[in-house]
């Protein structure tokens, strides 16, 4: 308790450090649920609108995804963008490129599920419509993902929360940089291995926030609806 | 149209914060290429001596240093894949292997710490006795108290296991941990554990305030801690900053990158000797 | 849009044989053998879930895939039925935005110039008597209006096949009038009506032939329920 009350001050007081550290943290998952969504949110439209032969194992094969450690996506994306690897002449290694790579995969099979699932729980009717009313495919994803804008909001939260809470991918491709690539949760991993805990506290608050603000808000999107 | 407006103002809030710019660390006129960066222990990165350090070499030369404090096996490899422009390691045999496959320029001596023996104050392995390190390591396995090691490949992981081949065992058995984790976490577990485990004295003496174990044994010359600088070879990558991390090099070396490491202190101990000789 | 002429000349319009249509193991619809013709109007009778939705549903090509054979003027169904009919909910779903945005947007997906389609959708609503809706939002209409609005959708679009689940449910009595004067008029301009229904007198007043349905059996009322034999 006395750890949380420290904590707080921390956060009070305004330490440059632990803000900077949070408004980075920010700063990639945005620029990564952006990434993640842009081609997962269609992603999931196009398997819940598509009839196509593959499909179901496409759907698992996203599903499976879902589950792979943040630290394999981490080495996987690591033995790409190292200087040694073939994506090497981009030089993301260690740079905030190379972990918004890194969390945009991570996140993208999560926007899918969620848009694929959450349309599932749709009213079949707007499907149905639109396919008699004759709209191609293209325009009955676009007119899908507008009536079902609550789904692509909840879809983009979930992945904000998964890229703000990540610890593997952040350590391995950031390389827990300070000033430079240091998270949130690479800097409670590191306080936390070094007994600070009063600051790995303090920002474990701040993501807590976040997560309930995530949470909060996807409520009031499927309230909305 | 009050939709639009809406969503105008939401795409452009999220444009604005995700646009922020970085805090900049001050620095003077920045060379052409002013990042290096430095794959290192976390003994250096952890004790604070970084930190304490480096902000004198931005201010003498311009150049930042990005830091990536991980195991010395990582630091070499992350060398090996030009992922680092220089690294800052201590397994000297380890750095020598690096050399000879060509994967370095130039490696100097920086400094060194010892590594201690740590233990429960009450010393079940009777280790304030001990002849020598080997002894004390023979007296541990043959006592049957816990013992906690890195697992990590790190220089203090190389340190120890050939402290264990000299002294005839391998290590195994419900008494050995191998954590596979950084220094502070072992300590942290040894104490938790009541065990005994093999530290670098700067960690220890950065977390000893938050530990209720000692320093069970010290001051065989065996586990003398020597810290290397090696810049990596450039005609591995285009992209590696030579002359940044040669800047780098050199400074550290320097009489006054020697001084600084001197005086950095935890507790008003000196935890680094600088030992470059030229 | 009605242009009949390049089509096969005595194909039905419709023509069903050993038809099955299953959700997983349970046989949700049988039809042994049926024809419909062009421009008939065709009621569909019996009790809930007795398969008449499925029937609609699947001669819409909006389910699949089905055993048997299903032809459609005497091919396989295609884009030229998707072309040509509408099926319309029982509880029909307007989409975001006012009932001209819907109407307007219908057009759009089948790519009907926008000059022309101002005229359309205003003509659609006016026959179907709710030009007072036209900027409402939609989500803010009665049971009734939405399907009213639903039905005029529809017919902007030009379809001479309409499938409708119960087009005179839960409306007002005003509600139910307008749609049964305007599915009479669009049966006098040759449309094919084919309308699942409990409403009596809507398929007495409307209906060449009727399609009696029990626990998933389609089958040709054995009158032919023809009442009106002028046609």
């Amino acid at each position: 308790m006395d750890a949380l009350g420290q904590a707080l001050s921390l956060l009070a007081t305004g330490d440059t450090e632990t803000w900077w550290t949070v408004g980075t943290t920010i700063r990639f998952a945005l620029w990564s649920t952006l990434f993640s969504a842009l081609p997962g949110v269609p992603l999931g439209a196009v398997l819940y609108l598509g009839r196509f032969r593959g499909k179901r194992a496409l759907a698992a094969a996203i599903n499976a995804s879902m589950a792979v450690p943040t630290v394999v996506i981490g080495l996987f994306v690591y033995s790409f963008i190292s200087r040694s690897g073939p994506l090497g002449f981009l030089n993301i290694m260690y740079e905030p490129a190379g972990v918004i790579l890194g969390q945009s995969l991570l996140a993208l099979p999560l926007a899918a599920a969620m848009t694929h699932t959450g349309l599932q729980k749709m009213d079949p009717r707007y499907a149905e419509t639109l396919l008699t009313l004759g709209a191609g495919f293209w325009r009955r994803l676009l007119a899908i993902l507008r009536e079902g804008r609550f789904v692509v909001v909840q879809a983009v939260l979930a992945s904000f929360g998964r890229v703000t809470g990540e610890v593997g991918v952040s350590m391995m491709l950031g390389g827990n940089i300070r000033w430079h690539t240091r998270t949130m949760t690479t800097t409670i991993a590191l306080d936390a291995s070094k007994g600070e805990f009063e600051r790995a506290l303090s920002l474990g608050v701040v993501l807590l926030a976040v997560a309930l603000t995530v949470n909060a808000l996807s409520h009031l999107a499927a309230r909305d609806a | 149209m009050n939709r639009t407006a809406r969503t105008v103002i939401v795409v452009a809030l999220m444009a604005l914060i995700a646009a922020l710019p970085a805090f900049a660390m001050g620095g003077k006129e920045a060379p052409a290429n002013p990042k290096v960066r430095l794959a290192t222990t976390t003994s250096t990165e952890n004790s604070g001596l970084l930190a304490y350090i480096l902000p004198y070499f931005t201010a003498d030369t311009g150049y930042t240093v990005d830091v990536v404090a991980v195991g010395t096996g990582a630091a070499l490899k992350l060398g090996e894949n030009a992922d680092a422009d220089i690294v800052l390691v201590h397994a000297r045999a380890l750095e020598d292997a690096f050399m000879a496959a060509g994967h370095g320029t130039e490696r100097r001596d920086v400094m060194y710490n010892d590594f201690i023996v740590l233990g429960p104050a009450a010393d079940p392995a009777g280790l304030a006795s001990a002849t020598g390190a080997v002894d004390a390591f023979k007296r541990i396995a043959a006592s049957g108290a816990g013992f906690v090691s890195r697992g990590d490949n790190s220089g203090t992981d190389v340190k120890e296991k050939d402290v264990w081949k000299a002294a005839g065992v391998s290590p195994a058995g419900s008494w050995y941990k191998e954590a596979g984790q950084g220094m502070e976490q072992v300590i942290i577990m040894a104490d938790g554990l009541q065990a005994y485990t093999l530290a670098d004295r700067g960690t220890w003496l950065a977390i000893k305030d938050k530990s209720s174990l000692v320093i069970a044994y010290e001051g065989d010359p065996t586990l003398f801690n020597p810290y290397g600088i090696i810049t990596v070879n450039p005609g591995k990558n285009p992209a590696i900053n030579a002359e940044g991390a040669r800047a780098l090099l050199l400074w550290i070396t320097s009489k006054r990158g020697q001084e600084l490491i001197a005086s950095f202190k935890v507790g008003g101990e000196i935890l680094f000797f600088p030992d470059y000789r030229p | 849009m009605r242009d009949l002429s390049a089509l096969p000349e005595n194909a039905p319009l419709f023509s069903l044989r050993g038809l099955s249509f299953r959700y997983g193991r349970r046989v949700a619809l049988r039809c042994d053998s049926l024809d419909i013709e062009r421009g008939q109007a065709v009621a569909l009778l019996g009790p809930n879930g007795s398969g008449k939705t499925t029937f609609l549903k699947v001669l819409n090509g909006l389910l699949g895939p089905y055993d048997g054979t299903l032809r459609f003027l005497g091919r396989s169904p295609g884009p030229a039925l998707r072309l040509r009919s509408v099926y319309l909910h029982q509880h029909p779903v307007l989409f975001t935005g006012t009932v001209r945005d819907n109407l307007a947007r219908a057009l759009s997906f089948r790519r009907v110039p926008r000059g022309e389609a101002a005229g359309r959708v205003q003509a659609a609503i006016d026959r179907v008597g709710c030009a007072s809706l036209m900027d409402r939002e939609a989500s803010r209409l009665s049971g009734g209006e939405t399907q009213r609005v639903a039905l005029a959708r529809a017919l902007a679009l030009g379809a001479d096949i309409l499938f409708l689940d119960e087009p005179t449910s839960s409306m007002d009595a005003a509600s139910q009038n307008a749609v049964r004067s305007v599915l009479a008029e669009l049966k006098s301009e040759g449309v094919t009506l084919i309308f699942s229904t409990h409403d009596q007198e809507l398929a007495d007043a409307l209906a060449d032939t009727r399609i009696l349905f029990d626990a998933g059996r389609a089958m040709p009322h054995p009158h032919g329920g023809n009442h009106d034999t002028s046609r």
